[in-house]
Formats: C-alpha cells, sequence, structure tokens
C-alpha cells in the first residue's frame, strides 16, 4: 500500500496542505515546530482511526476550527487506487470516515485498511523501559493482523480481573473456594494460551528478519536475538493446548504465592519480549545508538510480518529517526529504505540524509515550512 | 429550573430515576401523562402496582409468575426430563418465542461476577441443584457469550456432571439470515473453529 496524495484541512498547523508523495523515500525536512510530523500523523489517521500521537481528536483540531479533514488517495500493491478521508466535527465531537465515497459504520472498521508502521522517538522505550511497553509493541501489531488476537485480547483482561477479585476476597476470607476459582482460572487458561501461541508465532516469524536488518543496519556480524520470555518451559513450535497444559502447571506451582499476594502471578500479562545482543539482555547494556539500532531493525521486521499477513506492503513512517545515528548509520537506514516501500520520514536537516539516494520524482524531498509544503531545494 | 407544579416535580423525578431515562425524557414523559384521560392514567398506575403486588418468583424455576409453580412449571405438555438454565427471566421469554424448547426453565438472576460481588451464593444454583437429577436427564446451559456467561458455564459443568445428567451447552455461530461479509471477525472466527463435518 502505498499514499500517492494527501490533503489536510485545519489538522494541526496545517490550514490546507497538499502533498503529492513519490513511491520510495519521502524526505519532510524542515525546523522543528513546522509541521513535519502533523503530516505522519494524519497518515495515522487513516491506518488506525486515531492518532499515533494525541489522546484526544480534539487536541489535533486547529484552534478556533469546527472540524479537521484529512483525504488522501492510495495504490494497493495490486494496482488498486482507493480514497479515503476521515473528517472530524467538534461539535459533534464525531470522526466519519469514508472510503471511496462511502461511510463506514465504524471507524475502527479502517484498521488495516491502509496499514502502516511507525517509528517516532517515542518508541525508543520499547527497547529500554519495562515489559509492558514491549508486550504492547506485540499486542498493537497482532491486533492490526488478527481480529480474534483482539477478541482473545479484551476477554482476557476481563477474565483477569474477575480472577483477581476472587483472590483478592479469598485473602481477606482466609482461603479460596476451589470451585468459584476454577473456571476463572480455565477460561484464563483457555484465553491465555492462545494469546501466548499467537506471541510465540509472530517472535518466530521476527527473528530472521530482525537479525538480517540488525546486521546490515549495523554493518556488523554480533549476533543479535528475540526471545519470547514467558511460562517457564515454553519452547517453540508448542500448540495451544500444550502451552494451556504448561500454565495450568505453572498456576499449580504458584497458587500458594497467588493466594498470598491475591493477584495472578503468571501469564501473557506478565511476560516479555527479550532483545538479545552478543548473547547478553540488550535492555540492560546497550549503548544510545545501539537501542535505536536494535528499534529499527525491530520495526523493520514488523513491515516485514505485516506484509505476509496482510499480502499487503505497509507505508512506513519514520519520525526524526535519523538524529542519533552517526552518518555511515543513516547511510545504512535510508538504503535500505531505498530498497523496499514507501517510507516516510522527518528530518530536522537535509544533512543528515546523507548518501547516495537519486532524488527526483520517486524518492522525493519536501519542504516543510509554518504548515505549508514545498519542493526542497538545497 | 423552578415547577409551577410540586406533583409535576415528583413525577419527572420518578421517570428520571428510571434506567436509560434522563430529565429532559422524564419532562416530557411527565407532560404526556398530564395530557392523557384520567382513566388511562388509572390504568397505568394500576398496571405498575400490580406487577409489584401479584408477581412473585417461581419456587421451582425461580422465574417471575403469577401463581406457584409458574404456569411452565405446572404445565402437564411440557418435558421434565430437560432443563435449560437461563441467566434473566427476559431469556426466557426469548426461548419461548421460538416455540422450539419443549422443556424446563431455571432461571439463575444472572452471572457469575467477582467484580460486581456475584458469586454462587448470590445465584440460584441451589435451587437448581434441588431439582436434579430426579426425573431429569439433560441440563441446557444457556448463558450469554460473553467472559461472565462462560466462566458460569463451566462453573455449573463440574458441578452438573458428577450427577449423573448430560450437560450441554448452545453452540457458537452465525446469526441466520445474516451475512457472512457483514459479522464481525470474532464471531466468524468462532463459527470457523466449531465448524460442523457434513
Amino acid at each position: 500500500m502505498r499514499i500517492t496524495s494527501l490533503r489536510l484541512r485545519t489538522f494541526r498547523n496545517h490550514d490546507d496542505t497538499r502533498i503529492e508523495f513519490g513511491g520510495g523515500i519521502n524526505a519532510l525536512i524542515g525546523r522543528n515546530g513546522q509541521g513535519k510530523t502533523n503530516i505522519l500523523e494524519a497518515v495515522s489517521y487513516l491506518s488506525l482511526g486515531k492518532s499515533f500521537f494525541a489522546a484526544l481528536d480534539t487536541q489535533v483540531v486547529q484552534h478556533n476550527a469546527p472540524f479537521f479533514d484529512v483525504h488522501a488517495s492510495f495504490v494497493s500493491d495490486n494496482g488498486r487506487a482507493i480514497e479515503a478521508s476521515i473528517t472530524f466535527a467538534v461539535q459533534e465531537g464525531e470522526k466519519a470516515v469514508r472510503i471511496n465515497g462511502s461511510p463506514l459504520e465504524k471507524v475502527s472498521a479502517i484498521v488495516g485498511e491502509f496499514p502502516a508502521v511507525l517509528l517516532s522517538p517515542d518508541h525508543g522505550g520499547i527497547v529500554a523501559s519495562g515489559p509492558a511497553e514491549r508486550r504492547k509493541f506485540l499486542d498493537i501489531m497482532l491486533c492490526q493482523t488478527s481480529a480474534r488476537y483482539l477478541n482473545d485480547l479484551q476477554e482476557y483482561r476481563r477474565i483477569l480481573r474477575q480472577r483477581n477479585r476472587v483472590l483478592l476476597d479469598a485473602r481477606h476470607q482466609g482461603g479460596v473456594d476451589a470451585g468459584v476459582l476454577d473456571p476463572w482460572t480455565e477460561a484464563l487458561v483457555d484465553h491465555g494460551s492462545r494469546i501466548i501461541q499467537k506471541r510465540m508465532e509472530c517472535t518466530g516469524f521476527l527473528q530472521e528478519p530482525f537479525m538480517t536488518a540488525y546486521t546490515r543496519l549495523a554493518g556488523t556480524t554480533e549476533p543479535v536475538g528475540l526471545v519470547y520470555a514467558g511460562l517457564h518451559g515454553l519452547a517453540a513450535g508448542m500448540d495451544a493446548k500444550a502451552i494451556g497444559a504448561l500454565y495450568h502447571e505453572r498456576l499449580h506451582v504458584h497458587r500458594h504465592d497467588e493466594q498470598r499476594r491475591g493477584t495472578t502471578l503468571v501469564g501473557p500479562h506478565r511476560d516479555d519480549l527479550e532483545f538479545l545482543l552478543r548473547g547478553m539482555n540488550a535492555q540492560d547494556f546497550a549503548s544510545q545508538g545501539e537501542h535505536k539500532t536494535l528499534l529499527i531493525a525491530l520495526k523493520w521486521a514488523e513491515v516485514l510480518y505485516v506484509r505476509t499477513v496482510r499480502d499487503e506492503t505497509p507505508m512506513l513512517l519514520l519520525d526524526d529517526v535519523f538524529a542519533e545515528l552517526d552518518s555511515e548509520r543513516a547511510a545504512r537506514v535510508l538504503g535500505q529504505l531505498e530498497e523496499n516501500g514507501q517510507a516516510i520520514l522527518t528530518a530536522t536537516d537535509a544533512g543528515l540524509l546523507a548518501g547516495e539516494i537519486a532524488w527526483d520524482t520517486h524518492h522525493r524531498r519536501l519542504r516543510i515550512e509554518r504548515g505549508t509544503c514545498a519542493p526542497y531545494t538545497p | 429550573m423552578i415547577y409551577t407544579s410540586e406533583a409535576l416535580q415528583q413525577l419527572v423525578e420518578e421517570f428520571a430515576a428510571l434506567p436509560g431515562i434522563g430529565r429532559k425524557t422524564a419532562l416530557r414523559l411527565a407532560l404526556h401523562i398530564l395530557k392523557q384521560p384520567r382513566e388511562d392514567v388509572v390504568k397505568m398506575a394500576r398496571a405498575l402496582v400490580n406487577v409489584k403486588d401479584k408477581i412473585s418468583w417461581c419456587s421451582v424455576c425461580s422465574n417471575i409468575t403469577e401463581t406457584d409453580p409458574c404456569v411452565i412449571c405446572s404445565s402437564t405438555k411440557r418435558d421434565p426430563r430437560i432443563i435449560c438454565v437461563v441467566e434473566e427471566p427476559s431469556d426466557v421469554l426469548a426461548l419461548e418465542k421460538t416455540n422450539d424448547f419443549k422443556g424446563l426453565y431455571h432461571v439463575l438472576g444472572g452471572a457469575l461476577s467477582p467484580l460486581d460481588g456475584i458469586g454462587p451464593e448470590e445465584l440460584k444454583v441451589g435451587e437448581l441443584l434441588k431439582r436434579l437429577p430426579g426425573e431429569v436427564t439433560e441440563v441446557i446451559l444457556a448463558l450469554n457469550p460473553n467472559v461472565e456467561g462462560e466462566a458460569t458455564t463451566m462453573y455449573l459443568t463440574r458441578l452438573l456432571k458428577p450427577l449423573g445428567v448430560q450437560v450441554s451447552r448452545l453452540a457458537r455461530g452465525l446469526p441466520v439470515g445474516g451475512n457472512l461479509e457483514f459479522t464481525d471477525e470474532a464471531t466468524l472466527s468462532r463459527a470457523l473453529e466449531g465448524r460442523i463435518t457434513l
């Protein structure tokens, strides 16, 4: 999927901006606060039905404007042209989505229609911070590609709260009634093992493209890897039934702890995705630049995953990715981008985009200044 | 807002206390009542009081009834070997509309939900156990297909199976007359899982 043109009206600092994109790298160049990231945000609206960045739609509308409107033309991998728009009316507080002119019944129906993979400075946390960020990474990717996963995840969260309440009540009453706890344990294991299986399957898929991308970007042969760290005894290739049996066993082992602490201690809500660098846990010792490279390699693998599962190449949105990379790595990232589908990236300085890209109509440089867009001239 | 009549204000407040009714709708309803002929209003008031005076719970199936046992439990045309367990009286009405079920019912009064403080004691589980096994050979669990309904189904299955009755549950599937294209993916995915060999 690639985007060919975009129009933003009263969206952030864009009064009425029209942009034509090339099929390759599209570099949005401009100083801070000129509206580069807002363009990525607009694309994210069409991809997810909401912003990657803002929590509220009202934050995105221009001050005093009654609405914002994002309208775009896309071309799918098999050459089909699709028009899409999303409009948010402040007064009604409602978003309306249209594809080829016909309104969609619910905004969420647009999710997955125009797949995109975003990398922003906010994602630095995936490698560096806690396991919750890494679970979120897997969850967002899997929810975009499997409606069943989304459903299982929502129900798992509800079951978890119910089960925790039983454990907590039991702690106050000095003992748990197995008859009351067991149905929730069954439901937890049933949903949880499907979630774990899907996450492991996905991690297994990401492994190879992640290693390949890291090796190319870093220009080293240092071994890297991804490990889904979950239930003790979990092994690749286990089916949901085997995972379920293991899950039961682990819950049994921890049953006294769970009752003492009044909460569920094992399951997908406690799992982690570990990054290995030189055979060690990268979270603990990787440098700033290595973190960034691991993250780009991970996003690269995500592109391949979405492409394989959806049979459609996602658009790659890179926000301010080049700032922390040395010129050699930046050139390798650009080289990698050049060979792949469409990418839209932001940079404060064209100098950061050194390399041997032939800037023309396929790979474009655009200058973004005070909410306007013009061809970039050095 | 100042009401020129205390009686009107009282009625508005009564309506507004009902579920799903805001103050605006309450006022509209109250003014509507005011315009109605007196006998219609009396009829309605009587209907309200009757609901409280005449309806009680069936001592056998816990459904709402005016006679005890209820008309379904005391009917000789129903098959007493099959009991269908549901959450609410409204579920009985829904199943009765099918005209396909000729057995008896048991109304639990909800589903297990620890977060809302609903455990087995809050439901009519003991009453169900008292009816078993007797002449009952099958119990159909027809609870809502959500997290709480599923957990309740699991809870009851474990309780009922040792009693030597057949325990079944409703199938999960596609709405009849619907369109595959417009079915949500999660329902479709489960229907696929529960596919039937022909």
